[in-house]
C-alpha cells in the first residue's frame, strides 16, 4: 500500500455533507478505517476517493487538524513532551461541548486510538465534578427515573457515617 | 473499480450505524472509566441506562483491573479518643478526584488496616477476643461487622496476635480476613471470607520465633506478609492457606537491634526500609522478588538535601546516647512509570514527597497546629488508601 520513494501520495476523502478533502497520506493512515481500507483494495487508484457517510466536513477539519500535528510530533521525536500537552491543552480549549462530543463520534467511526484516548479523557475532565442534571443536559438524556426510584438510588449509598464531609 | 470501493465502504458503514448504539455504549464506556469514583456514584442516577451501565460486573471489573492511582494517607488526626477523626492526605495530582477530605468513625473504632479500598476497623485493644472488627468503605460508608470471639473448646477465648485484611478486587469482589491466634503457646490462623460470612479456622497448628510480630501485615502477591528481627520471616498464602517462609534481608550490624523503618505494598511491588544509625539519613529501599527469592535493592536514597531544607529533621542529641525519632516514612509510592515514583516522609510538622529518580522533593502537608515537633506518624499508622466501589 505504502508507496516508498514516490512523491508525497494524497488521499481523497469524501464526507456525508459532499465537501471533498484532500489528506497527505500518513496522517490519512491514522484512520484505521481508511488504513485497513486501502490494506483490503490494495489495488484501489491513487485518486480514489474514499467516501465517509458517517462523518460531515467540521469535525473531519478538526480531526486532520489533530492528526496532522501528532503525525509531526512524533517524526520529531516530540511524542509524550510537553509541546504535545501544550498543543492538546490549546486544540480543546476553544472546542465547545457540541463540539467534542462530534469529533469523539467521528474519531470513534474512524477508529483513531490516539485520538479517541485523548478525547475521552478530555470529556471526562469536563464532566467529573458536574451535578447529574449537568450530565444530563451534556448528553441530551432524559431523567427516565420516577421521583420514588430516583431517591431509592440516592439512599443506596448515603453515608453510613455522621460527620462525613459532603463534598 | 469506485463501485466495488463504494460497496465495501457502505458495508462498513451498514455495519456501524447497526452497531451504532453499542459503539456509544462503548464511548461513554471508556469516559466512565476515566472518572473519579466519587462522580460515577452519583452519575448512576443520570438515567436507568446510565445506572446499569455502571452497576454491571464488567463495568466493575473493568475499573479494577486497571490499577487505580493510589488517592492518598489516612491519618488519624489530633481528635478525642473518644471521637476518633481521620484526615486524608491527598496523593493525587489532581485535588478532585480526593474521595473525601475526613472520614469519623463511631466511638471506640479505630483503622487497623487499609487494603485496596477497604478498611479494617478495630478496637485500639485489637488484642482483645471480645472486640469485634469491622470492614469499611469510606467512600460507599457501607460497612459490615465480623464475628467475633474466638473461643476454645472449653470456652476460653484465644489470644489474637494480628488481624489483617486480604482483599484484590481485580481477582475477587470478596475479601478474607486473616487473624492470628494463640492458646498456650501455639498459634493459629482463622480465616474469615466474605464469600461464607464466616470463620474458619486454617490446618496446622505453629510456633512462632520470638522476633515475629503478627500485628502488621502487609497484603501483596496473594499473601500477608508479616516482618521479623530475624533472618527470616512469615507469610500466609489467603487462597491456599498456607504459610511459608520469606527472607528477610542480611542483618549488617549485628551491634543494634534491627529497625525497620518501612513496610509496605505498592502497585504490586513489596518494600522494605531498615536503617541502622538512629542519625542516619541514607537508606536502602528494597524490594521483594514475586518468587521470594529475595530482596532486591531498588534505591538508595540519600536524604542529606531534603535535611538541609529541613533542619528539624536532623536527630538532635539529648543525651546520654539517647535520640529520639525525627522523621519517618509514611509510604512509598509506586508510579507507573519508575521515574515518577516517590515517598512520602514525615518530619516535624510537616509531610513532604520525596521523588526517588531525581531526587526534588517538596511539602506536601502541614499537620494541623496543636501538633509539637514529635513525629506522630509512621507507616504503620498512615493507611495508603485506593478508592473502590468494593462491596463489604
Amino acid at each position: 500500500m505504502s508507496k516508498l520513494g514516490q512523491a508525497k501520495r494524497i488521499i481523497f476523502l469524501k464526507t456525508a455533507d459532499g465537501q471533498l478533502f484532500e489528506v497527505d497520506e500518513p496522517v490519512a493512515m491514522e484512520f484505521e478505517i481508511v488504513k485497513s481500507f486501502f490494506d483490503e483494495n490494495e489495488d484501489a487508484a491513487d485518486d480514489t476517493v474514499v467516501p465517509l457517510p458517517n462523518v460531515s466536513a467540521e469535525p473531519l477539519a478538526g480531526i486532520i487538524e489533530f492528526c496532522k500535528a501528532h503525525v509531526e510530533f512524533r517524526a520529531n521525536g516530540a511524542a509524550g513532551k510537553d509541546e504535545v500537552k501544550k498543543f492538546n491543552a490549546e486544540y480543546i480549549k476553544e472546542k465547545s461541548n457540541e463540539q467534542l462530543k462530534e469529533l469523539i463520534l467521528a474519531a470513534n467511526y474512524l477508529n483513531i486510538k490516539e485520538m479517541l484516548d485523548f478525547l475521552t479523557e478530555t470529556i471526562a475532565n469536563r464532566l467529573k465534578n458536574k451535578s447529574v442534571e449537568y450530565v444530563r443536559a451534556f448528553f441530551g438524556i432524559e431523567n427516565d427515573f420516577t421521583p420514588q426510584e430516583e431517591e431509592a438510588v440516592r439512599k443506596e449509598y448515603e453515608w453510613a457515617f455522621e460527620g462525613v464531609d459532603e463534598d | 473499480m469506485f463501485s466495488t470501493i463504494s460497496k465495501a465502504i457502505t458495508q462498513q458503514n451498514q455495519l456501524s450505524s447497526a452497531e451504532k448504539t453499542a459503539n456509544s455504549d462503548d464511548i461513554l464506556t471508556e469516559i466512565l472509566l476515566c472518572l473519579p469514583l466519587k462522580s460515577l456514584v452519583t452519575f448512576r442516577y443520570v438515567s436507568k441506562h446510565w445506572l446499569s451501565l455502571i452497576s454491571h460486573p464488567n463495568f466493575s471489573l473493568r475499573l479494577h483491573l486497571k490499577p487505580r492511582p493510589i488517592s492518598g494517607l489516612i491519618l488519624r488526626s489530633k481528635s478525642s479518643p473518644k471521637n476518633p477523626k481521620y484526615d486524608l492526605i491527598n496523593l493525587n495530582s489532581d485535588p478532585f478526584f480526593a474521595p473525601f477530605r475526613s472520614f469519623s468513625l463511631p466511638p471506640s473504632l479505630v483503622v487497623l488496616q487499609s487494603c485496596n479500598g477497604l478498611l479494617l476497623c478495630g478496637s485500639p485493644k485489637w488484642c482483645n477476643p471480645t472486640c469485634n472488627c469491622y470492614i469499611i468503605n469510606p467512600i460507599t460508608k457501607k460497612y459490615t461487622e465480623l464475628p467475633g470471639a474466638f473461643r476454645t473448646a472449653r470456652g476460653s477465648f484465644r489470644a489474637i496476635l494480628g488481624i489483617n485484611l486480604a482483599f484484590d478486587p481485580s481477582i475477587s469482589s470478596y475479601y478474607k480476613v486473616i487473624c492470628v491466634t494463640a492458646l498456650g503457646g501455639h498459634c493459629q490462623i482463622q480465616v474469615y471470607s466474605s464469600k461464607t460470612g464466616d470463620w474458619t479456622p486454617s490446618s496446622g497448628k505453629f510456633w512462632a520465633k520470638c522476633g515475629m510480630t503478627f500485628k502488621d501485615g502487609v497484603f501483596w502477591n496473594g499473601a500477608i506478609h508479616w516482618i521479623s528481627s530475624e533472618r527470616t520471616s512469615l507469610y500466609f498464602n489467603v487462597n491456599e492457606e498456607k504459610l511459608q517462609e520469606m527472607p528477610m534481608p542480611c542483618i549488617r550490624d549485628r551491634s543494634s537491634e534491627r529497625r525497620f523503618m518501612y513496610f509496605g505494598e505498592s502497585r504490586g511491588h513489596l518494600h522494605l526500609i531498615e536503617i541502622y544509625s538512629l542519625r542516619d539519613v541514607i537508606f536502602d529501599v528494597y524490594e521483594m522478588e514475586r518468587n521470594y527469592s529475595g530482596w532486591v535493592l531498588k534505591y538508595h536514597v540519600d536524604l542529606s538535601e531534603v535535611a538541609i531544607a529541613f533542619p528539624e529533621m536532623v536527630r538532635s542529641y539529648i543525651g546520654l546516647g539517647n535520640y529520639y525519632e525525627k522523621y519517618s516514612i509514611l509510604c512509598v509510592v509506586k508510579e507507573e512509570k519508575d521515574e515518577d515514583s516517590y515517598m512520602v516522609i514525615h518530619v516535624p510538622k510537616k509531610a513532604i514527597r520525596y521523588n526517588f529518580k531525581d531526587r526534588t522533593f517538596k511539602k506536601l502537608h502541614d499537620f494541623e497546629p496543636g501538633f509539637d515537633d514529635t513525629i506522630q506518624h509512621n507507616c504503620f499508622s498512615a493507611f495508603q488508601y485506593t478508592e473502590s466501589l468494593a462491596h463489604v
